[in-house]
Order: C-alpha cells, then structure tokens, then sequence
C-alpha cells in the first residue's frame, strides 16, 4: 500500500468513527481525487454502533408524530391509497398527512404538542433542520458501493423530498395559500455533495437530478389492477377448454403462490447442523469442549457430547449422544451459555427436543451476543422453556478445562 | 383438428403464463423487505420503520447530540435520510439495522462536527439490551461480527471504542478522557474498526 492509499485508509477509517475536520475533509477529497467513497468503513463503525451500545430508548411521542407528519408529506400518501376510491376526497392540498400514520382514523393528524411551546416547530423554525437535509443530507453512492447507478434506482425509489416538506407550521400555512404541487422540479432537489458542509465537494460520484412523480408512485398501486385485466382480455369463454385451462391455471397459481409463501415464512427454519458445524469448525477462535453428565432421568447411561462454538461468528453446535429422547409436550430440553463478560444469568442458547435414540447435533440458537463463553450447561424444562432457569434438572455442563 | 390443436397450444400457453405470473409475484413479495416497502410509498410500512427502527435511531441522536433539541432535529434528519435512501438498501449487502444505523452515524456525526459540539447528555449504558426487538437488532449479523472482534478487547479498551463510535469524540478527547497516551487511543480505536471491516467484507465475499 502506497502511503498515500495508507493515508487514505486513515482518514476513512477515523471519519467513519466521528468524522473529520475542516482540514482532513480537504485533505480526504484531494486524496480521492473523485473517486466515491468506500462505505465499508461506515459499514464496519456501524456494525460496532449496534454490538456497543443500547438502543432501547423510546422516541419521545412528540418527535415520533413529527416524523410520521414528514413522511405523509415525502410520500403523498394520497397515491399511497391509490386502490381506495378518491371521488370526493378533498384536494391533495387540503389534507394533512395520512391519519393512518397517526395511529389510524381517531388519530390526530398533526404532531403531539412537545411540552412547554411546542419546540419542534420552534426548532423547525430556528434550525437550518429540514432544509439543511434536503440541501446537505445526501448519502452519495458511497452506501452503496455506486452499485444503484450501475442498474439505476427504481423511480419510485428515486424520489426527492416534495418542496413543502418543512416544519408543520410552515409547512401547512404556506398548502393552504397555494396550489398543490405534486411534482416539484428536478432542481429543487439537489444530490449533489457540494452544497453539503461537511466540504466533500463533488466527492459523490452520484448526483442526480431526481424528479419526483407522484403518478409514478400510483402506477405501482395499480400493479395487481393491471393484471386483472389483463387476464379478463385473453378469450375466455371461447371454448370449454380455455376456460378449464384459465381455472386449472388459476389454481396452480395460488398452489404456487402458497408455497413460495410457506418457504418465505420458513426460510431460517431448516439450519442444516452439518453446514452450521463445518463453518464453527474453520473459525479462527473456535473451541471445544467435552460434556459431563450429571444425575438426571433424561441422562442414559454412558451419554455423553461435546460443544463447539465461535465466538466470531456467534455460532455454536452440540453433538449429543446418551440423552433422553423428550416428549415435547411434557419437557424440553434448554441450552444456557455462562458467559464470563456479561453480569446477569446465563444467555439462554435455545430449547430443543431429542427426537431420536444414538447421536444428535443440536444447532445452538443464543438469544444474545456471547463474549466469551465460560460453560454451556444443559437444562431439562416445561416445554416451551424458561427465560432464567431455576436449574432444578441439570443434565450436562461442559466449561473449559 | 387443427382448430382444436391450437385452443389446446392456447390454454397451455395460458397455463405456462398464469403459473410464471403467481411465481414471480410470489418471490416478488418474498423478496420484499420492510424498507423496499418503505420506498415503494406502502404507509403501513413507513409507521412500521418508525416503530422498528425509532429506538436505534433515537439512541444514535441522543448520543450524538449537544442538547435535546438537536437530538429532536437530528432524529427527524435521520428519518429524512432515510426515506430518500430506503430505495437503495440492498439485503445482501447488509442488514437493514446496519443500514440505518449507518445513516444516523452519518448524519449525526455531520451534526456535530458542523456544530464543533460535545454531547452533554449523558449516554446511555454500554451493551445492555432491553426488549426482544432490541435483541433482534443487536443480532443483526454485522453487530455479531462486530461483538466477536469487541470480545477479544478488555473492559478498558472497549470503554475507549464507547467514547469513540458512540460519543463522536475524537481521538485527542479520548485520550485525554482516559488518560491513554494518544497514539495509543489512535492505534486502538483504528485497529478495531479494520478489522471488523475485513471481517465483514470476509463475510460479504463468502456470501456471493
């Protein structure tokens, strides 16, 4: 690596982490020369984001109606509901944003008041807020390797932020004077980085002049309508077997329909043991241990297991032999990881059912991040499982050593 | 003969095509995640991501805001952000809890680097997981691969990458915040952001 491709590296790693200032961002932009951005930085700092920290903290309701306001006005959520009839809806212009955000019909359609003076629309106000993100806020292909402008976005999936989305005081006073405006010009938006502050000039590769089309959002609505028709214009009614060939057709089709259904649903259901346990096995931190027995019903004679996992990829399985074949609807068996980094009781590493006599490779399924393992001890339960275990019936522990 | 050949070549053709139809308007809707629905305009979904994905992205602003109100401003920012990119979001480059996290990350850190600012709020406690849909979020494959790399850190060096991605302080804060020499802080804080990078970028190219 050249040392300028090495101090490249730097910059895109510390301005994935909390950013650059004033003088690295120039620095960064001289750097790429205009080549986009490498997301795999951001990608890899938000992936730490969401293994360190909470993110359990409610949305204030206030914020939450406000959000939900914007996202009427993004969206006109009028062509959203294209298949409900619209003769006699009022104007585009005279509605607020779809109640349906707003927690359904009885819902209000304007943002809760925050306490005190209603400091969202105050900041709404004050704050460069909504225009700083439609002037500034652009995530340049560099999210997405500049793989969308190599197959090009959907138009529906192009669209710019309409030019009333701005604070709901503002916002609202200035529909009711004018007409509405369902598709503002492209130059109203603006995809390109220059404009932004964080002085990455024309360091996207992706500007684009995106116009919105509302119409281009109704034509999706109009999708299943469209091929109603279609099948009412093939002959049907010509001939006996044309129309037994349009039922049978119809049939299958829904049979289809069905099971792609079915496998969509079940998709993480089959984990295949084997291949779960090849990719533990070549892990880099993968360990080993051997299962002790203790004295428990459910504990044959001579059982015995042993336990992989990776810590990597938090992944795990047990190989069992000895244990109980369990009647689900009585008791189940319960897998429980000690984990030495987390305070608290053991991470609960999934129910299972041994379901023959001879050897059995459970997949483990931890229902949290596991630091480091210190033992997995298994636990026979009500069926269904425990969310902490009493530890009542222990029927194998393997830890280190 | 030949007029019944053809009706019979007809309702084949008819068959083959309803049947092609119903498969790829299946797989279309199994395909589809919460933030293709999202860009497709579908309002059930736009409230739905509000519902998800508003705790992370409320957490993310309120650690990365001076003041409530910038927090206030940055969330409505971020949702902003959101709807114009949700389009893009492809599920197998990635989850869609890393992608929104990714987008509040960038639109926070903007905030603050603009406002030259440091977070006075204080920040909410480091890896406690609250209810089940937290616990989805954090189990998110990129945050499994992040936690393994995390693991291997000790308490001290972990608190550091805290102050770091979650707080949006640079190095020379951290350093003095902790008292670590700052090419200590720079070389950690580096260091672990490369290799989860490479590992994620591993696990990318294992599943093409």
């Amino acid at each position: 690596m050249s040392k300028p491709q090495k101090r490249l590296h730097t910059l895109l790693t510390d301005r994935a982490v909390a950013g650059l200032d004033a003088r690295e961002r120039e620095e960064l932009q001289y750097l790429l020369a205009g080549a986009a951005l490498d997301p795999s930085y951001e990608q890899a700092a938000a992936a730490m984001e969401l293994a360190l920290h909470d993110h359990g903290e409610a949305v204030p309701e206030y914020v939450e109606a406000a959000v939900l306001v914007q996202a009427g006005r993004y969206y006109g959520f009028t062509e959203a509901q294209a298949h409900e009839p619209t003769i006699g809806k009022p104007p585009v212009d005279e509605r607020d944003a779809d109640p349906q955000l707003l927690g359904g019909p009885e819902a209000q359609p304007e943002p809760a008041p925050r306490p005190e003076d209603s400091a969202v629309a105050r900041n709404w106000e004050l704050s460069p807020g909504v225009e700083t993100a439609i002037e500034s806020g652009v995530l340049e292909s560099s999210l997405t390797d500049g793989r969308i402008e190599a197959r090009g976005p959907a138009e529906s999936q192009q669209a710019p932020i309409p030019s009333d989305l701005e604070p709901t005081g503002r916002a609202q006073s200035r529909r009711r004077r004018d007409k509405p405006k369902p598709a503002p010009a492209p130059d109203d938006l603006d995809f390109d980085l220059d404009d932004d502050d964080d002085g990455f000039g024309d360091l996207d590769d992706s500007s684009e002049d995106l116009a919105f089309d509302p119409e281009a959002v109704g034509q999706s609505q109009l999708g299943p309508s469209a091929s109603v028709s279609r099948v009412r214009s093939t002959s049907i009614g010509e001939s006996r077997v044309v129309r037994w060939a349009t039922y049978v057709s119809a049939i299958a089709a829904l049979v289809m329909l069905s099971i792609a259904l079915w496998l969509f649903v079940h998709r993480n259901d089959g984990v295949d043991p084997a291949d779960l346990k090849a990719q533990v096995e070549a892990a880099d931190d993968v360990i080993e241990w051997e299962f002790a027995t203790k004295p428990d019903p459910s504990v044959g004679e001579g059982a015995s297991g042993s336990v992989i996992w990776s810590s990597e990829l938090q992944a795990g399985v047990m190989v069992l032999d000895g244990l109980d074949v369990n009647d689900a609807s009585d008791l189940q068996y319960q897998l429980w990881i000690v984990d030495t980094r987390r305070e608290g009781p053991p991470v609960d590493g999934g129910v299972f059912d041994v379901g023959s006599e001879g050897e059995v490779e459970i997949p483990i399924d931890a229902k949290l991040i596991v630091g480091e393992p210190g033992a997995f001890v298994i636990t026979v339960e009500r069926p269904g499982g425990v969310v902490v275990s009493g530890q009542d019936r222990v029927a194998m522990v393997a830890a280190a050593g | 003969m030949g007029a019944g050949a053809g009706r019979g070549s007809g309702a084949l053709t008819a068959f083959v095509d309803g049947a092609k139809s119903a498969i790829h308007r299946a797989l279309a809707v199994a395909r589809q995640t919460l933030l293709s629905r999202v860009a497709a305009g579908d309002s059930e979904a736009v409230r739905e991501c509000v519902a998800r994905y508003g705790p992370l992205v409320w957490s993310i602003a309120r650690r990365l805001a001076p003041t409530e109100p910038e927090a206030e401003d940055g969330a409505q920012e971020i949702f902003i952000e959101l709807w114009k990119h949700a389009g893009r979001f492809d599920p197998a480059r990635g989850s869609e809890p890393a992608f929104v996290a990714m987008i509040a990350r960038r639109r926070m850190i903007d905030r603050l680097r603009r406002a030259q600012r440091r977070p006075q709020i204080e920040a909410a406690p480091d890896t406690v997981l609250g209810s089940e849909q937290h616990v989805q979020i954090e189990r998110s494959a990129e945050a499994a691969i992040a936690a393994g790399v995390l693991a291997t850190l000790d308490p001290h060096q972990r608190r550091v990458l805290s102050l770091a991605i979650g707080q949006g302080m640079t190095h020379a804060e951290i350093a003095q915040a902790t008292d670590m020499p700052l090419g200590t802080v720079k070389s950690l804080v580096r260091r672990a952001l490369v290799a989860v990078r490479k590992r994620l970028r591993t696990q990318e190219a294992d599943g093409q």
